[in-house]
């Protein structure tokens, strides 16, 4: 079984993103859905732990790289994709400036607004991989 | 004393050193003449009788004098161009100085060693000389940054002087351009999360058409789903564009008497429907002393109400929404719109007035945002002269207060 963390805290967003998945054609994927950055990084640190998670960035309470470095740090073979709008972030993290000169490169990168088609077939070869 | 004594009368508007010059020369001539006319007579002072000798000695004392107004004519020309040239130079550096000292721009001259010389007083302004010493340490860049602000430098090399830089301020260029850019920025990235919302669903619309597994009730969810999102757009791109007129001073203004209790309720009913939604009571106190006539702009009123209450509305769950007319003195109205909602955290208060404010955690959305609404409130505030003021803590609910006078000018 494959167990997904979406963090996500657009409810509108993160509902669309799950129906997508729903719709990959693998039978048992566990999608859980945090909308709160506190939560979600409360949420990485137990069990059971996320086999992928999709996380956005601009989260209330916590952000996005606090809960990337934590789960990079707590549970090393979870895959992280990063979906933000901030096209700044997302040149810092293509040519690993600043924050993200010494993190590790997320297993994927989706600017915001992406296509929910390419995204699911994204997420299928991840979680078949 | 003897010099005050002679002294040329004060005629022609020349200076003291100039008379005196003048004074001189006719002395030497007159003292030339003299001794010219004294050697003829020494020469011939036996044979004065004679024609010839007398002539001889007259014809001296001519040339003497035709000399003596030549050497006066020469050295009063001399004198007058060397006056000319004094005054020019004088004159120029007093237009140089008035530049160097009225300019905006700040001067710096260094010597060829890259030493401090001088600065204008436009520099000193700007950098204090101790830290001008500092600078000039380094190399002088195109634009130096010191502090909080950021200078263009033009740097000249002046032959026999060294170095001439000129500084100019342009930290407010450079905030309005940083302005700019975040707003661009946060705009960008505001409006991306409901238009990715939007293609999702419309795609799931799109692939359950396909597969043919189409089913009412959730198709009218998703289709309700992307209409949400789209109006979510359409109200950010009506505050961006709001805000763009706003800044670019497109906002016309027009003042005329008008009921103020009419525009409050017309504000309210235009949201009495999401505070029916959501459950909420809505009270309405104007007290008796407060004019139901005012002079000023009832549109931009109304704007800003319809902002305020939106917000009260919006963030509170329980409870409800009061608002509260008053006179604060015989020419100022308050108007208080009071929310139980869960309030603004002290550390956010300074920033709500930002547009689309962030923390300094740049992947951390400090709260949700109100986006664009309380700073189109307060620049349409400002643009109108009256006040606005915030009393807010968490758990507590927040109270926004606007000052505005009875007779708009």
């Amino acid at each position: 079984m494959q167990r997904i963390l979406i963090i996500e805290d657009d409810f509108d967003l993160a509902t669309s993103i799950r129906l997508g998945i729903n719709l990959i054609d693998r039978p048992v994927i566990k999608q859980e859905m945090e909308f709160d950055g506190a939560a979600a990084l409360a949420r990485v640190q137990v069990e059971p732990v996320p086999d992928l998670i999709l996380l956005d960035m601009h989260l209330p309470n916590v952000g996005g790289q606090e809960i990337y470095q934590m789960a990079r740090q707590v549970i090393p073979q979870c895959k992280i994709v990063i979906m933000t709008a901030d096209v700044r972030l997302v040149k810092e993290i293509r040519e690993k400036h600043g924050d993200w000169a010494h993190l590790p490169m997320p297993d994927g990168l989706f600017t915001k607004p992406f296509s929910l088609i390419e995204f699911r077939e994204f997420i299928r070869k991840l979680v078949n991989d | 004393m003897f010099k005050r004594v002679l002294m040329l009368p004060n005629a022609f508007g020349l200076g003291n050193l100039t008379r005196r010059k003048i004074l001189n020369i006719l002395l030497i001539g007159l003292t030339f003449v003299l001794i010219q006319g004294l050697i003829a007579l020494l020469l011939n002072y036996k044979n004065l009788e004679d024609w010839h000798s007398r002539s001889f000695v007259l014809i001296t004392i001519l040339n003497a004098v035709i000399v003596f107004f030549i050497i006066v004519f020469i050295s009063l020309s001399g004198i007058n161009i060397a006056n000319q040239t004094i005054r020019d130079a004088q004159r120029n550096a007093a237009i140089s100085d008035a530049i160097l000292n009225n300019i905006v721009d700040g001067v710096l001259v260094l010597n060829s060693q890259g030493d401090f010389l001088s600065a204008n007083p436009a520099l000193l302004g700007m950098i204090p000389e101790t830290d001008i010493k500092q600078i000039i340490l380094q190399p002088l860049q195109k634009t130096i940054r010191w502090k909080h602000k950021v200078f263009s430098v033009s740097v000249s090399e002046v032959p026999e002087i060294g170095t001439v830089a000129v500084f100019r301020d342009e930290t407010s260029h450079y905030e309005i351009e940083r302005t700019h850019n975040n707003l661009l920025t946060n705009a960008s990235h505001e409006l991306r999360t409901p238009l990715t919302a939007v293609m999702n669903y419309l795609e799931f619309i799109q692939v359950l058409i396909r597969t043919g597994k189409i089913n009412t009730d959730e198709f009218n969810e998703h289709v309700a789903r992307a209409l949400e999102n789209v109006k979510r757009l359409q109200s950010l791109v009506n505050d961006i564009l709001d805000q763009a007129q706003i800044q670019a001073g497109e906002m016309n203004l027009k003042h005329h008497t008008f009921n103020l209790h009419a525009t409050i309720e017309k504000a309210h009913q235009l949201l009495e429907i999401l505070i029916k939604e959501k459950k909420l009571s809505y009270e309405l106190l104007i007290e008796p002393d407060v004019p139901m006539e005012i002079t000023g702009d009832p549109n931009r009123l109304h704007q800003i109400l319809v902002n305020l209450l939106g917000n009260a509305i919006k963030f509170t769950n329980e409870g409800g929404i009061k608002v509260y007319v008053s006179m604060v003195s015989k020419e100022k109205i308050s108007i208080q719109v009071i929310d139980s909602g869960p309030g603004i955290p002290a550390e956010q208060l300074p920033y709500i007035f930002q547009a689309f404010k962030r923390g300094s955690d740049h992947t951390q959305r400090e709260w949700q945002g109100t986006g664009l609404g309380l700073s189109i409130v307060k620049e349409l505030i400002m643009r109108m002269g009256w006040e606005i003021s915030v009393f807010s803590e968490s758990g507590n609910g927040s109270t926004f207060i606007i000052l505005l006078p009875v007779n708009a000018t």
